[in-house]
């Protein structure tokens, strides 16, 4: 796809545009995003926001950070040669839940968990760690490490119509595992508290982990993570 | 010797009780026409009767003229100059002239023109529209203008000043992509649809879009269909104009960028000038070096919105109202 001339629309005009492309029976592609979704035809991109005006405020001023990951983390390649630990499922819970036995349950979530978790491997430096650090940047520093490589996913509109088929365009495959060494790490340390719970494990999600709420079990939880320097929060 | 042609008085013409109008009382003799007015109307006489796509526009007449036919008489003397030769230079000139390209509308793409900011419009129509097609803006109760080609566009004269004027109270405080132009492909009265460059025009229909996504338009969105006959030829001027528009839309990315750019550092130069000139006023002696730099500083500052106003990098608006920030900031 060549080089288009990006225009900055207004979420209301979405329809708008695909209605004229419909009627013109054009060809073009679309790109459905987190933050924007963008409509390419002729020689234009229409950059289209899909967030309430409030958030749109805080991505805009955030956007900065994109560019401070990407770099950090090309330094970090260069820098590192990695390997991928063992992959853990993102979610897992006891298959035969008994809530008897759990009389009262209690629940740990990680602070920014993927923010902190690069920034202890190193793949983030400090600056960029403290400046993706406010509530609302939360959205964006998360955006900025899932976009690390990623391709872009096109549709294409054919003849005024949005198909299913699609085209990938750009991508950086050894970015990609870096944002895949975050995840992985994060799932590694789960799979490791739910093995230190053994019984009294429950289930968990990503960066937020269940269990029979006693303060042996607690202190447990709470110390493996200062040891891997992770911040906390006691959710009951 | 030849006996000089008495000129020709003029009668001042009369009210209707018959007292001469003084209106008109200076103009007692009739001027005889200059070398390049006689030319001038001989290029509208031929003009007139080029095919429309070849048609030139006023100012490119003007600079012809000046800039290639009256060299050609410049040693002889007025009363010596005859139409004929006129003509055949005039003729000559413009078969030089290359072809214009982008004047059928049925080569065009119409995604360059489908969203248009109202504000835009002018700029769109003066730099991205090839100058060489009918267009029209229509935009319901704010007004709508004839049906002109854009090779005399005149913001003001074509009545586009006007309806951008007329939008400009309602739209000024919506978000941008509320009030839109779009063009429409039409079929020009009395023409045939048949493919004819000079039968059709395109016609900027104004749309509100509210914040739902509501569109309401302030014209008639209906299109002509015309099916081009395919083959090798068409897709090859197809692809000139796109080249060509291509073209326009960097060069005018360009132009808007350069502009972004100018008014982005006057500002930082406005402010940092507007922090020194604070410090200053702080001073309670201010020194003799210090004052040098702050004139130095205003001195500096003048300099460079002057230059941005002259490479038409900001507006007249913009200019007066710079200027003005920069004496506040240095009398406060």
């Amino acid at each position: 796809m060549k080089k288009k001339i990006v225009k900055y629309s207004a979420q209301s005009s979405e329809p708008f545009l695909l209605n004229r492309m419909q009627k013109e029976k054009a060809n073009g592609f679309y790109k459905k995003g987190t933050f924007t979704n963008e409509l390419v035809w002729g020689n234009y991109s229409f950059i289209i926001s899909n967030q309430p005006k409030k958030k749109q405020e805080s991505f805009r001023k955030g956007m900065f950070l994109y560019g401070m990951v990407r770099r950090d983390a090309k330094a970090f390649l260069k820098q590192y040669d990695f390997e991928l630990p063992k992959q853990h499922s993102q979610i897992d819970y006891v298959k035969k839940f008994d809530p008897n036995k759990f009389r009262k349950i209690t629940a740990t979530d990680l602070n920014h968990a993927y923010w902190r978790i690069a920034y202890n491997l190193d793949i983030i430096s400090h600056e960029t760690y403290e400046k993706g650090l406010p509530d609302d940047f939360k959205a964006v520093r998360l955006a900025t490490l899932s976009t690390l490589g990623a391709p872009k996913k096109y549709f294409k509109i054919v003849d005024g119509v949005l198909s299913k088929d699609f085209i990938l365009q750009g991508g950086d495959p050894p970015l990609q595992e870096v944002y895949k060494l975050i995840r992985y790490e994060c799932y590694k340390y789960m799979a490791q508290v739910k093995k230190l719970l053994g019984n009294d494990f429950i289930c968990y999600k990503t960066d937020c982990i269940y269990y029979k709420d006693t303060i042996a079990n607690k202190n447990k939880v709470h110390k493996f993570f200062e040891q891997k320097d992770l911040l906390i929060k006691q959710l009951v | 010797m030849a006996k000089r042609k008495e000129q020709k008085k003029v009668k001042t013409p009369l009210k209707s009780d018959g007292s001469p109008d003084l209106r008109y009382a200076k103009n007692k003799t009739k001027r005889k026409p200059t070398a390049y007015q006689v030319i001038s109307k001989q290029f509208t006489k031929i003009n007139d009767k080029l095919p429309e796509e070849s048609k030139l526009s006023y100012r490119q007449r003007r600079k012809l003229i000046k800039e290639k036919i009256l060299p050609q008489f410049k040693d002889i003397a007025r009363s010596k100059i005859r139409v004929t030769p006129i003509k055949a230079a005039i003729v000559g000139v413009i078969e030089e002239l290359p072809p214009k390209e982008g004047c059928d509308i049925n080569l065009l793409d119409i995604s360059d023109y489908a969203y248009v900011e109202w504000f835009a419009l002018d700029e769109t129509i003066r730099e991205l529209v090839p100058d060489c097609i009918f267009i029209q803006v229509s935009a319901g109760e704010y007004g709508q203008t004839k049906i002109f080609n854009t090779r005399n566009y005149d913001y003001n004269v074509q009545g586009v000043k006007e309806i951008v004027d007329s939008i400009r109270p309602d739209a000024d405080n919506e978000p941008s992509g509320t009030y839109i132009f779009s063009a429409y492909k039409k079929l020009r009265p009395k023409k045939k649809n048949d493919g004819t460059p000079e039968n059709y025009y395109l016609d900027f229909v104004l749309t509100h879009i509210d914040k739902k996504g509501r569109e309401e338009a302030y014209g008639d969105t209906e299109q002509v269909e015309y099916t081009p006959p395919k083959g090798k030829a068409y897709k090859k001027a197809k692809n000139k104009v796109k080249e060509m528009i291509e073209g326009k839309i960097k060069a005018l990315k360009s132009k808007k960028d350069s502009r972004r750019r100018a008014k982005k550092t006057l500002e930082k130069n406005i402010a940092k000038g507007n922090a020194f000139f604070k410090r200053l006023k702080k001073e309670k002696k201010p020194t003799a070096a210090l004052t040098r730099k702050a004139n130095a500083e205003f001195k500096r500052e003048l300099e460079l919105l002057e230059k941005y106003y002259k490479e038409g990098k900001i507006t007249e608006y913009n200019y007066k109202k710079s200027l003005d920030r920069i004496f506040k900031n240095f009398n406060q």
